[in-house]
């Protein structure tokens, strides 16, 4: 009996730290991620006012105090933000909401909780939400939203997003969250912006990720790679990272992304567009451009990469001769239409078509492709996935020597690695 | 003794897996994002085992000739005539005068020479499908001629000797079998194709960049691609700015009306 008695401790110990640790259920929410990993996304940030409804009675908790009520009114403070509702009123460092159906900032509705937090003077709001629901509300706002036979296309930009968030959680720690929720880290549109397709998809890959020998990738994926993605020390100024590599996007029934709208294009150029845009934009590309840069004479594309983007591009005007390296080109040479949006890509050829003069008096670029060109091409996915291609075979084309992992297996070996090097 | 061993031994190996594993349940602080360790990094030597990037094409023989629109004289740049640059408030079903450049039964030749145009000029290019069974491609709306027949000169100078002036009722309203009866809203229209795939494509691409909803709908021999949804249209002509500023200079503000 009292052999056993180490055994029936050390169970009793486990079991209260079990319990310790299992988080509080929320009755009705949906359930978080498989492997239960909340995550920290940041909708708003320095907001004046922010207001928080849902169709069932909330609980906020505002420092000590517990409030309850359909909806709440965040200002904030000095030091403290203000919470108002039907419940009453409160102060404190921060609110947070739960409640049984979704909850709505400012009338856009989300799953999890509401923090709201006082920063810099304006209110920031985060949403706590499970990784794989989490999921659900970027996948189809970041490739789209996908029809059943393009479900595979849909797959693979799950776990790529999975991985971008995995790999990237501690990105934003100094503004109190985990990622942003657009384009400075992903699009997430919550509920509104869920579909059948996307949800199927994130159920069907949870927690896989894309590892390189045991840790997550940099998953980086853009909309149109034009016919051959990039490497990435051609895009910016990297060291070479193996499983960004360039890869030729073909096969026999032709370019996986030639369905693109933005596959093959064409911007048109009057001399006074071209003089008026590298006025305003040479200085993003190029250094010591004085203010006045001259008459433009010349723009050539002076060096390539294998998959056709611009290395170097020279700018020569009346004034002097400027180079500019790689993805800058995009900044320098914006769109000829209202807002003068960055160029599409950086794979281009430039034509300049000269007056009997000598002198320019237009510029043609003809242009291939949409985004950085680095890892997944999107339509290029989708392409595939019309073709027939599955999950595993699209994100092997994109990214090099990779493997498709549990996220709990490529964490525990990242552990193991960890404490291997600890000694 | 090696019976009695076993069972604090497996009670070791619990606690050994439970702090490996970690506290299942409780959200696991997932690992800092990988930066490649330079043993990991790819020799910087050139890949030539993949095929290079095609070759783009020269697309300047589709393109029309340079002339004054393409590249006006330095000494007289084309100023456009004030009532055009003002842009009218577009009203509704409104009668306005336009340029029409092309005029063809194929849609997708008609799609050309309104991207061909859009590449020379700022004043918005719309391709419409009207009763005479033509595709029928535009530039400029204004409420008075004048300013329109000066853009007309401009084009016919500048290679599109075909252009016209033409008096047309723009009808910015759509009847959409998509709302409730009676419903009626305003919508900003960024597209409009006779292909459903085209106009799925771009409403998948503008999904990307709003939060509003985005529907797409059939009205007549049109697919369009209408963004927003509100009872007003004061807000939905300042999203209709934004769009035209995000690159979709053809957006418009329309009247959905339910079936």
């Amino acid at each position: 009996m009292y052999r056993r008695l180490p055994t029936i401790v050390l169970a009793g110990a486990i079991c209260v730290v079990l319990g310790a640790c299992a988080p509080p259920q929320v009755v009705g929410l949906r359930p978080q991620g498989a492997d239960g990993a909340p995550i920290r996304i940041g909708i708003k940030e320095d907001a004046a006012v922010v207001r928080i409804e849902s169709e069932e009675v909330m609980r906020a908790t505002v420092g000590p105090a517990m409030l309850h009520g359909h909806s709440f009114q965040v200002n904030p403070g000095s030091g403290q933000i203000l919470v108002t509702g039907s419940g009453g009123e409160a102060r404190g460092d921060r609110i947070a909401c739960e409640s049984m159906k979704p909850i709505r900032v400012d009338g856009v509705a989300y799953r999890g909780k509401i923090e709201v937090f006082e920063r810099s003077g304006g209110l920031t709001v985060v949403n706590v939400i499970g990784l794989e629901d989490y999921l659900c509300g970027v996948a189809p706002k970041e490739i789209g939203y996908l029809r059943q036979n393009e479900i595979e296309a849909m797959k693979a930009q799950v776990v790529a997003a999975r991985t971008y968030a995995v790999a990237h959680l501690d990105r934003r720690d100094s503004h109190g969250f985990d990622l942003y929720g657009d384009v400075r880290d992903q699009v997430y549109g919550g509920i509104a912006g869920e579909s059948d397709v996307g949800n199927a998809a994130v159920e069907a890959t949870r927690g896989k990720v894309i590892t390189y020998r045991g840790r997550p990738i940099e998953a980086y994926f853009h909309s149109t790679c034009g016919g051959s993605t990039a490497d990435i020390n051609d895009v910016w100024d990297s060291e070479p990272v193996p499983y960004l590599r360039r890869v030729y996007d073909a096969d026999d029934a032709g370019f996986h992304c030639q369905i693109s709208p933005h596959f093959r294009w064409v911007e048109t150029y009057t001399r006074e567009q071209v003089q008026a845009i590298l006025a305003d934009h040479l200085p993003e590309g190029a250094a010591e451009v004085p203010p006045r840069i001259g008459r433009v004479r010349d723009m050539e594309v002076v060096s390539v990469a294998r998959s056709g983007r611009a290395l170097s591009t020279r700018v020569t005007t009346d004034q002097g001769t400027w180079y500019v390296g790689k993805q800058k080109l995009r900044n320098v040479l914006r769109r000829p239409t209202s807002g003068a949006p960055i160029l599409r890509s950086d794979y281009v050829r430039l034509f300049c078509d000269r007056g009997p003069d000598g002198s320019l008096v237009r510029l043609v670029v003809s242009g291939g492709g949409n985004g950085h060109g680095l890892g997944m091409c999107q339509w290029g996915a989708i392409g595939m996935a019309r073709k027939g291609c599955t999950m595993g075979q699209i994100i092997h084309h994109y990214y090099h020597d990779v493997q498709i992992t549990d996220y709990q297996a490529a964490r525990l070996a990242q552990r193991a690695r960890v404490r291997i090097a600890e000694g | 003794m090696m019976h009695g061993l076993r069972a604090p031994l497996l009670g070791g190996l619990m606690v050994a897996a439970f702090i490996l594993v970690g506290c299942p349940g409780q959200s696991p602080k997932i690992g800092p994002p990988p930066t490649p360790r330079a043993e990991e990094a790819a020799p910087a030597v050139e890949d030539t085992s993949e095929p290079p990037a095609p070759t783009l094409p020269d697309p300047r023989a589709e393109l029309p000739p340079i002339g004054t629109i393409a590249s006006p004289p330095a000494t007289t740049p084309a100023p456009e005539p004030a009532s055009i640059q003002a842009r009218p408030s577009d009203p509704l079903d409104a009668e306005v005068y336009s340029v029409q450049v092309f005029a063809s039964t194929a849609e997708e030749r008609a799609t050309e020479i309104a991207r061909q145009v859009g590449g020379v000029t700022t004043q918005p290019v719309e391709t419409a499908y009207e009763d005479d069974g033509l595709w029928h491609v535009y530039v400029g709306r204004a409420n008075g001629r004048e300013s329109i027949d000066a853009l007309r000169d401009q084009f016919r100078t500048g290679g599109y000797e075909q252009a016209w002036t033409k008096h047309r009722v723009v009808r910015n309203t759509a009847r959409d079998a998509t709302l409730s009866a009676g419903q009626v809203v305003y919508s900003v229209q960024v597209f409009a194709s006779s292909s459903m795939e085209n106009a799925n494509r771009v409403a998948a691409e503008v999904r990307q960049r709003t939060s509003l909803p985005v529907d797409v709908v059939r009205v007549g021999e049109y697919v369009k691609v209408f963004v927003g949804r509100s009872p007003t249209r004061e807000s939905i002509d300042a999203e209709r700015d934004r769009l035209r500023q995000m690159g979709y200079p053809d957006a418009w503000t329309y009247q959905r009306q339910g079936l």
